[in-house]
């Protein structure tokens, strides 16, 4: 039988915190299977805490629409967590106990459609890391984990399937790849840009990068003139490894049509696609003999 | 089936003596040929020089480590920057002291039934570590 | 049991004195050798060449994560005192951080995705084997470091 990994806010400063606590307690008296996880435990990312979050399908149990041990659960690295808010399932003004067991029913659905379902690719190798060194997310990214590789994507930013982002400044825009290409492709140590004044089209090649794995092109997320190239990747090619957000940037470009910003994806949904392609892409490599 | 994390191979891969080149085959083998899908390797240079990632995988799932001589640096480097291995292989157990003999320091010449035996052991323990986690047991 | 074999033995085979200069330091050869991407086995294979065919009784090595491990040793004091030689793999530099990890500079380092920007057809094709393209960049890479270190 699958295991579970329920998870309580167990918060003390709101009333629906001991609701999470008495529930998960009772779920996990009855059901052998189920581990109650600690969102203690989860801040200061405890080893054997940290395996069973990502090891498990997990269900959260929010005491008030703050959800904090959802996004302590995210942040953590679980994906597509089923939540239970205790606000959406019980009337504040019911007793105690008439709300642990309104919500424990809630649970107990969910615990048995999770063992009635398929197991889902939903659970997936992921954690979001704040690594500490040159080149770390910012605040404002996202960042996902598949096996040791954690890939950013940062917020705001607007992302085509080809790997490649867009942001927008003023009246021009920003282009450069993503971190999770700069990760696939490996070590650039070669780029060709294209000149300044040049128009390209939305999915039009303009360069090419060179790297230890593959050669590719760039292909512009958007249509427009080129009106600045990043001179220094010519000679420092490995800052789009480094720093794909900021120093590794591409081109600045004015754009033709900024309305095709809506066929991009945005930062939420490029980090599901780009986890999954990176799966794919590891699956690729370790049957090929590649880097890993 | 749930999602079961890969166990990480650490080998130490050391140019000092013969036996870092036989932890380094006997960690590719088992990387690239007998459990391709199961493991993932960390670079130890990379592990001891401070890279989030692969400290990272290591502090949070299983590794196994490959020392080519009882100076056992992949182990001491893992445990100490990182969490203590699931398992420690020293290729001493297997073939005495390689670093007695400097034949096998870049390329595996007579050495290809150690290098077979070391990374049958390895892909043994992935599986067993593999089947604990998914038993919960680790 | 192993088939015994003349002994080689690496720390006998070359004397010390061959490896120094007229400076008086020993020359460390120090290789990043990821065992991650395939330019860290372009890097433990222009060691080899640079040891045994380029340079043989120049350099000295010693394992990396010895440097990183060993704070009771002498290997510490080694890398402080020897004239250093990196070959890097990729941009981590791993080869370097550990020498300054240990208090030591590089004297002389290589990149050797550097290098490969210079002759792009020498590209490695595999960790597991890194091709004819491998090998050259290898030696090219030893190459480099013999012309920039003038030895």
């Amino acid at each position: 039988m699958v295991k579970l990994y329920v998870l309580p806010c167990a918060g003390y400063d709101r009333p629906g915190g001991a609701i999470t606590r008495a529930v998960a307690e009772r779920i996990a008296a009855e059901d052998e299977e189920v581990t109650i996880g600690s969102v203690a435990s989860l801040s200061a990312e405890r080893p054997g805490e940290m395996r069973s979050l990502l090891s498990s399908p997990v269900i959260v149990i929010d005491g008030c629409s703050m959800n904090c041990a959802r996004k302590i659960a995210e942040t953590r690295g679980a994906r597509n967590v089923q939540t239970v808010d205790v606000t959406q399932h019980t009337d504040p003004q019911d007793p105690e106990e008439k709300r642990v067991e309104a919500v424990i029913k809630v649970v107990r659905e969910i615990l048995r459609e999770s063992r009635e379902r398929p197991a889902s690719p939903k659970r997936e190798t992921t954690a979001t890391t704040a690594a500490p060194e040159a080149g770390a997310p910012e605040e404002n990214d996202l960042s996902i984990r598949v096996d040791k590789f954690t890939m950013t994507v940062r917020r705001g930013y607007h992302y085509s399937d080809n790997d490649f982002w867009v942001s927008v400044e003023g009246d021009l825009v920003r282009v450069g790849a993503t971190d999770v290409l700069q990760q696939m492709v490996s070590d650039i140590y070669y780029v060709e840009l294209e000149e300044v004044g040049k128009t390209v089209e939305l999915g039009d090649d303009a360069g090419r990068l060179e790297s230890t794995k593959t050669a590719m092109e760039i292909i512009i997320p958007i249509s427009g003139t080129i009106v600045e190239c990043n001179e220094r990747l010519v000679d420092s090619p490995e800052l789009i490894n480094e720093s794909p957000y900021d120093e590794g940037w591409l081109y600045v470009m004015r754009p033709t049509d900024l309305t095709e910003l809506e066929l991009l994806k945005n930062a939420e949904e490029y980090l599901e696609y780009a986890a999954a392609k990176a799966r794919k892409e590891l699956e690729r490599q370790t049957s090929g003999g590649g880097d890993s | 089936m749930p999602f079961l994390p890969k166990i990480g191979i650490i080998a130490c891969s050391g140019e000092g003596c013969s036996g870092g080149n036989i932890s380094r085959a006997a960690a590719l083998k088992v990387l690239h040929e007998l459990r391709p899908h199961k493991t993932l390797t960390i670079c130890l240079p990379l592990f001891l020089a401070g890279d989030s990632g692969e400290r990272g995988f290591a502090e949070i799932f299983p590794t196994i480590t490959i020392d080519g001589c009882s100076k056992m640096c992949a182990a001491r480097g893992t445990a100490r920057y990182s969490s203590e291995p699931a398992v420690k292989i020293n290729i001493e157990d297997y073939a005495g002291d390689m670093c007695l003999d400097d034949t096998e320091r870049w390329t595996i010449n007579h050495s290809t039934d150690i290098v077979n035996r070391i990374a049958e052991d390895v892909a043994r323990h992935v599986d067993r570590l593999r089947k604990e986690l998914e038993e919960g047991l680790i | 049991m192993r088939p015994q074999r003349p002994a080689r033995n690496s720390r006998d085979r070359l004397p010390v004195e061959a490896t120094v200069r007229m400076s008086g330091k020993r020359r460390l050869l120090i290789p990043c050798s990821g065992i991650g991407k395939a330019v860290g086995e372009v890097a433990r294979e222009a060691t080899r060449l640079l040891m045994e065919e380029l340079r043989p009784g120049t350099f000295e090595t010693v394992c990396l994560p010895l440097i990183m491990t060993d704070d009771e040793g002498d290997t510490g004091e080694l890398v402080r005192s020897s004239e250093v030689f990196a070959i890097d793999g990729c941009p981590k530099k791993c080869a370097t951080a550990s020498v300054k990890h240990a208090g030591g500079e590089v004297d002389h380092g290589v990149l050797v995705v550097r290098v490969l920007a210079k002759n792009r057809s020498h590209r490695p094709e595999s960790i597991v084997d890194i091709g004819e393209g491998g090998r050259q960049l290898a030696r090219d890479v030893a190459m480099t470091l013999i012309e920039e270190g003038g030895v």
